[in-house]
């Protein structure tokens, strides 16, 4: 039997500015949490990043939350980031909204994992 | 909760500010100079030992002129003798620390001077947006463990020159949670009650200690 010994943490990001690359951005947050914590603590925090419309959102677990949240803020970008929700699903980020963020059903849908 | 950005010398971007969610600012003004702005404002002096070249004396001159000016003084010390006098003198309200304080003056006999005079305390996190170094951040853990168990009530700033550095402060309390400070230890509440009480003073609705003038017979 599979056991599931993480939860998982959605975390909505909201720009005030040019939106940044999603490549960049995925980059940056990797290299900034790896700088806090170390490429073991990277690996084990199932960072990822993807985008729906206008809106960024990071899913980790929720053992690297805090320290994700830490490297969103202190990483450098060229406009200004602000995490605007943080839930256990998708579907509860998207309460926000007028429809609920669904990754699956946007065109702008990108998995990026390295 | 309120948001709280310190160290401005005038509102240059409110649609930013806006966006930070910050309703409560520091200028570097006096208090009758303060501009009107859908935000809320307050006047702030920072003493520097270095730039202003404090001594004890001068120290308690600079205090005694500006007192009644501003809305809260800080004093950043890196000497024990201007930092201990610092501690006590009840018309400075909080001590700053930043990568520069070093656990020979700030540590455990400090802290406790600290919690009994009820001072505030400034922990400058800029160093912390951007490149990190562990050479930088060692000070800040040194200092803090030393007053680990001490309770004391810290107010979180990010003095920098550079607009894109702003940030709300529940992002300056995510960086200090990576320094062992909990939301707890590190909420505005405490900076808000002393620029009211402050205020109070200044327009002398509180004369003495303990005494407050709350309606005056005609």
């Amino acid at each position: 039997m599979v056991v599931r010994n993480e939860r998982k943490r959605y975390i909505l990001l909201s720009f005030y500015g040019d939106l940044p690359d999603l490549a960049t951005l995925n980059k940056k947050i990797r290299k900034k949490v790896s700088e806090l914590k170390g490429e073991i603590f990277l690996a084990d925090s199932g960072l990822y990043l993807f985008k729906h419309k206008d809106h960024f959102v990071i899913r980790c677990n929720h053992i690297s939350r805090f320290t994700v949240e830490a490297a969103i803020y202190s990483v450098k970008l060229s406009s200004h980031v602000k995490i605007l929700r943080i839930s256990g699903t998708i579907k509860g980020l998207g309460k926000e909204f007028e429809s609920a963020i669904d990754p699956s059903d946007s065109e702008d849908f990108v998995q990026f994992e390295e | 909760m309120r948001q709280f950005i310190s160290g401005l010398n005038e509102i240059n971007n409110p649609d930013l500010l806006k966006f930070l969610n910050i309703k409560l600012i520091g200028l570097h003004t006096s208090s009758d100079q303060l501009p009107e702005s859908d935000f809320e404002t307050y006047s702030e002096l920072i003493l520097d030992e270095k730039q202003d070249k404090l001594k004890p004396g001068s120290l308690k001159q600079k205090l005694s002129k500006n007192r009644l000016k501003y809305d809260i003084i800080v004093v950043r010390a890196f000497t024990a003798k201007i930092a201990a006098l610092a501690a006590r003198d009840g018309r400075v309200d909080a001590i700053l620390l930043s990568d520069r304080s070093t656990v020979k003056v700030f540590n455990r006999r400090f802290a406790r001077r600290l919690q009994e005079n009820n001072k505030l305390i400034y922990l400058d996190v800029s160093n912390f947006i951007g490149s990190i170094r562990a050479s930088t951040i060692r000070p800040y853990l040194r200092i803090l463990q030393s007053m680990e168990g001490i309770p004391l009530h810290f107010i979180l700033v990010n003095y920098t020159l550079n607009e894109l550095d702003f940030r709300p402060y529940r992002g300056l309390q995510s960086i200090a949670r990576l320094l062992n400070l909990s939301p707890s230890n590190t909420d505005i509440q405490p900076l808000y009650d002393r620029i009211q009480l402050n205020r109070k003073k200044i327009s002398g609705k509180i004369p003495f200690v303990g005494i407050e003038i709350i309606e005056e017979e005609d």
